[in-house]
């Protein structure tokens, strides 16, 4: 996209477009670093094959990590809220699933697995697939909160069964977040059609034309770009006929 | 004295705006996107529109940009872009329809005294 000036007749060309905060970044990386060790001593505490590190001294030490990292993960949401409540509010509003994405769930396996460009419903600033994480990490981290407090503080003090069904819950959150966590990572770092999102976590830019191609509505808001979606799902139906 | 459109999506800088621009006695008046933006150049008939282009999406600025520039009524109102977007480069000018017309264009953070003389620039 251009602009001309009139007088002078040069022309601005728009090439990178602004899609995270330095804060947003922040939060996202320093996420990971609290969520990798915390998912890696969870492991060592829940799997069977990996018991033998949760003894001792060492089990200890795995403790303790999961313990801090668990204070600091939970923590983050808290300052984003303190630090730019506003900022949040919008991105929760950017968060909410709307009838493009079921398009998009119907055509996610085929064009991010198979190859199949076929036309996608137009997304916003955050599109289905990062709504889905974001979802899970913001049910994962009530989940975790909850959960893992009254593992921490509530033996002897609550139920033996609310106890059983606390440690249960934590452990479904956790196979839950991972889980997305291994999508995320793959789609984020290995998928070839996704290292621009990569590129925008760490620089909080992204080009205008990954942009207009993967967050249209985004790009050239809802009715614009929902017209660009209706005509080239027409263009392709033709074509195949 | 003059009448400035400021239309952006960020309240803290329509205020901030609105103070530098009120200290040199402009009228104000503002939008917070481009729908909002075009109702109130009709209604306010202003001197002059500061205007974003990030707001409600990407290319909300530039639309609002393109449609003053299509209306007898507007486009006679002279545009000063005002944007957070990076990476933006001057190049030589190439014919093409997608080009807005504007008068100038400023990068945030803006400089008080930078913007009080590029819009006295563009109100001749």
């Amino acid at each position: 996209m251009s602009v001309q000036l009139k007088d002078t007749g040069s022309v601005v060309q728009i090439r990178w477009i602004p899609k995270y905060t330095l804060l947003e970044r922040a939060m996202h990386w320093l996420h990971t670093a609290t969520f990798v060790p915390l998912a890696l001593t969870g492991l060592i505490l829940y799997l069977p094959l990996l018991q033998p590190l949760a003894q001792g001294a060492a089990g200890q030490f795995v403790r303790l990590i999961h313990r801090v990292a668990a204070v600091l993960f939970g923590l983050l949401p808290v300052i984003y809220l303190l630090t730019q409540p506003r900022r949040l509010l919008l991105s929760i509003r950017e968060f909410m699933f709307d009838k493009e994405d079921i398009g998009w769930l119907k055509g996610a396996f085929g064009y991010y697995l198979l190859g199949k460009h076929t036309a996608m419903p137009p997304q916003g600033r955050f599109n289905t697939g990062e709504k889905m994480n974001g979802l899970v990490i913001i049910l994962a981290w009530a989940a975790f909160g909850v959960t893992g407090l009254v593992m921490w503080f509530g033996r002897g003090i609550v139920p033996p069964t609310l106890f059983r069904w606390m440690v249960l819950l934590h452990d479904l959150a956790m196979i839950a977040a991972v889980c997305m966590f291994l999508i995320h990572l793959y789609l984020a770092v290995g998928h070839p059609l996704m290292w621009a999102g990569l590129v925008s976590m760490r620089f909080g830019v992204t080009s205008a034309s990954y942009a207009a191609e993967h967050h249209a509505k985004w790009y050239y808001g809802p009715k614009r770009a929902r017209q660009m979606y209706e005509a080239r799902k027409k263009a392709a139906s033709e074509a195949d006929q | 004295m003059a009448k400035i459109l400021v239309v952006d999506d960020d309240p803290d800088f329509v205020r901030i705006t609105r103070t530098i621009l009120q200290s040199k006695d402009y009228e104000v008046v503002t939008a917070a996107n481009g729908e909002q933006a075009l109702a109130t150049m009709r209604k306010e008939k202003p001197d002059l529109v500061l205007l974003d282009i990030m707001m409600s999406y990407i290319l909300d600025g530039l639309d609002v940009g393109r449609e003053m520039a299509e209306d007898a009524e507007l486009k006679g109102i002279p545009v000063i872009m005002v944007t957070s977007l990076t990476g933006a480069r001057a190049q030589a000018a190439l014919p093409s329809d997608e080009y807005i017309p504007v008068e100038d264009w400023i990068h945030k953070p803006i400089d008080p005294d930078d913007l009080l003389a590029r819009i006295e620039g563009a109100l001749g």
